[in-house]
């Protein structure tokens, strides 16, 4: 199984750590004198310049954990350390101006504009540049929009307020916790090329999202969190791999064709695939392989059916996957 | 480090929210609306009517401060912490560069200068009208009058901001509120007064002192005795207050001490509360 000790090796790529978490733990007490155990014993570190994306179910603590970077909820045990200062108790003036972050609910003063919002944020962050302010939201696409009220703003244009918000003390870390809920796929869209962006001047980004085929293609690890443990944390292709998740493919046979069992049960007995099924009434067959045997098994296929086959669809694993594989595992659990 | 540009922006921040809610002008004008009744009516329990001098109508102002004033604290104050919470306003107000204490205090200095602008707009007209029937000479006892409803208003709001801190949400918040304002406004004399009576005044530890002391206890009860200690002409009307006219508690200095405390107390007591605050 995968613990997260593993992973502290696959996050060495050489730089320094800007948040180190050290055995956090986070209760919470609930009515009936329970005690709801929303983070336990986290270990990990975040490196300089990477996207570190949270997925997890709801209440698995990401938040939780996001907040806690932010100084917004304490720990009940263990150590967080950001640019080496220990903020556990309290977050300084300092380190606080060193990020940036959007909470999962995101909300503003309604009777505020847009522009107003910007110029109350950047005074409360000494920044009073009203040309970068409008720069800003220009670039989130909501200069248009400036003027009006924040209360006649959609969800999406709130989300996109709060990534301006988020920027005006140009921070080095960025929190942004379910940044993309409640945006249309367009924004989302936009949301991701603004991500790659920043993170592309060297900032690093730690998110949570529930939209993981999105977030994919930008994280450079993801963590998978279950019940407040962290279940899984690396790079997706790491992950795939440890984990022995397969890619499908479907394969479509033209009219007439008479498909042959036996040399799918071949090439499984072979692992060239790791499972099969053959669908005679629409004459196709779902396969399973390993993405290490990809295109050995793409090259077997073209050779054999070439004058057959009348379609080819691989879907390789990804992210999706993985964060299926853990949800399963909790259902069981539960 | 505080850092004085920040407080500013909150104030302004907070000051704007409020004076853009109507309920305040309500309370403005029924201030305003009842102080003008009061100085001209308000006398009638003395045998006078009409306005009948700025001693006995400042007496009768003092009352109606004493129920309106902490009331408009109170609705000013009651969600200035707890709103932000339930509005989901805080996590973006608390991840900006400015420290939980430099919050609270522009938060503690907006609301202050909306009370103080409330009770200036609604005792200064009828001020205007009552001086205008006047000596000129006895401005600086109404200007004093005025300031020390002032101070009231801020203590009370101190309270009211504490109480925000420590509450989890709006109801809880404005349940603790009202009580308090019961409590001190309509409560808390009729204990005393009923201490006194039930033990006839001869009981060993009942005396000047201990009453004195008690009355200390109620920032409602400091603003009657701060007051009658600047405006002399005013110890005539008051009964219980008026019975204490030992040193002790006209002691200015003691009361000044005292309505400085009403103020900051609370204020640093709730400060210290929303600094450790988590959610």
């Amino acid at each position: 199984m995968l613990k997260q000790e593993l992973s502290k090796e696959w996050a060495n790529n050489g730089k320094p750590p800007v948040i180190e978490f050290k055995g956090i733990n986070k209760d919470y007490k609930i009515k009936g004198g329970y005690i709801f155990k929303a983070l336990i014993d986290i270990n990990f570190s975040v490196k300089e310049g990477e996207v570190l994306t949270i997925v997890g179910h709801n209440g698995a603590g990401k938040s939780t954990l996001i907040k806690i970077i932010m100084g917004i909820t304490k720990p009940t045990a263990g150590g967080i350390e950001i640019f080496g200062t220990d903020t556990a108790q309290a977050i300084p003036k300092n380190i606080k101006a060193k990020i940036g972050y959007i909470p999962e609910i995101v909300n503003f003063y309604g009777n505020l504009s847009g522009f107003e919002i910007m110029q109350f944020f950047g005074n409360l962050n000494n920044v009073y540049n009203e040309k970068l302010f409008k720069e800003l939201l220009d670039r989130v696409g909501i200069l248009k929009a400036a003027n009006k009220k924040v209360i006649a703003y959609s969800k999406g244009m709130r989300q996109r307020l709060a990534f301006a918000v988020s920027r005006i003390k140009n921070p080095d870390i960025y929190l942004f916790d379910e940044p993309t809920s409640g945006m249309d796929p367009s924004g989302i869209n936009e949301f991701i090329s603004l991500i790659k962006l920043i993170n592309d001047a060297g900032k690093t980004v730690i998110m949570t999202s529930h939209i993981l085929p999105e977030v994919e293609d930008i994280s450079s690890r993801v963590c998978i969190m279950l019940n407040g443990k962290i279940a899984a944390l690396g790079k997706i292709p790491e992950l795939l791999e440890k984990l022995g998740l397969a890619a499908a493919a479907n394969l479509k046979f033209k009219d007439g064709f008479r498909l042959e069992e036996s040399w799918f049960e071949q090439i499984k007995n072979s692992r060239l695939i790791l499972d099969y099924n053959v669908n005679n009434k629409n004459l196709s067959v779902d396969i399973k392989f390993l993405e290490e045997n990809r295109m050995k098994l793409i090259n077997e296929i073209i050779g054999r059916y070439t004058d057959n086959l009348a379609d080819m669809n691989i879907k390789k694993p990804g992210l999706f996957e993985i964060y299926n594989y853990f949800s399963i595992k909790k259902v069981s659990n539960d | 480090m505080i850092n004085l540009r920040v407080i500013l922006t909150i104030s302004k921040k907070e000051f704007i929210n409020r004076i853009k809610n109507i309920s305040l002008f309500i309370l403005i004008f029924i201030l305003t609306l009842l102080s003008l009744a009061i100085s001209y009516f308000g006398t009638s329990p003395f045998g006078l009517t009409g306005f009948s001098g700025i001693d006995v109508t400042i007496a009768s102002l003092m009352s109606l401060s004493i129920y309106l004033i902490p009331l408009i604290a109170f609705i000013l104050g009651y969600d200035s912490i707890t709103g932000e919470e339930e509005d989901g306003t805080m996590p973006l107000l608390l991840s900006s560069s400015a420290s939980r204490s430099e919050i609270y205090l522009g938060k503690f200095i907006g609301l202050a200068v909306v009370i103080s602008i409330a009770v200036f707009a609604g005792y200064g007209i009828s001020g205007i009208i009552i001086l205008l029937k006047e000596n000129a000479g006895h401005i600086i006892g109404y200007f004093s009058f005025i300031f020390s409803s002032i101070l009231l208003g801020i203590s009370f709001l101190s309270i009211a901001l504490l109480i925000s801190s420590f509450t989890r949400s709006r109801t809880a918040s404005i349940t603790i509120s009202v009580f308090l304002w019961f409590f001190y406004i309509f409560i808390y004399d009729l204990l005393l007064i009923g201490i006194l009576v039930a033990t006839k005044g001869k009981a060993a530890f009942i005396n000047n002192a201990v009453i004195g002391g008690f009355l200390l206890v109620n920032p409602a009860d400091v603003y009657r005795l701060f007051t009658i200690s600047f405006i002399h002409g005013l110890k005539g009307y008051y009964g219980l207050t008026s019975i204490l006219t030992g040193k002790f508690i006209l002691n200015r200095v003691l009361l000044i001490f005292v309505y400085i405390m009403w103020i900051f107390l609370p204020m640093f007591s709730g400060m210290f509360i929303f600094y450790k605050k988590r959610y």
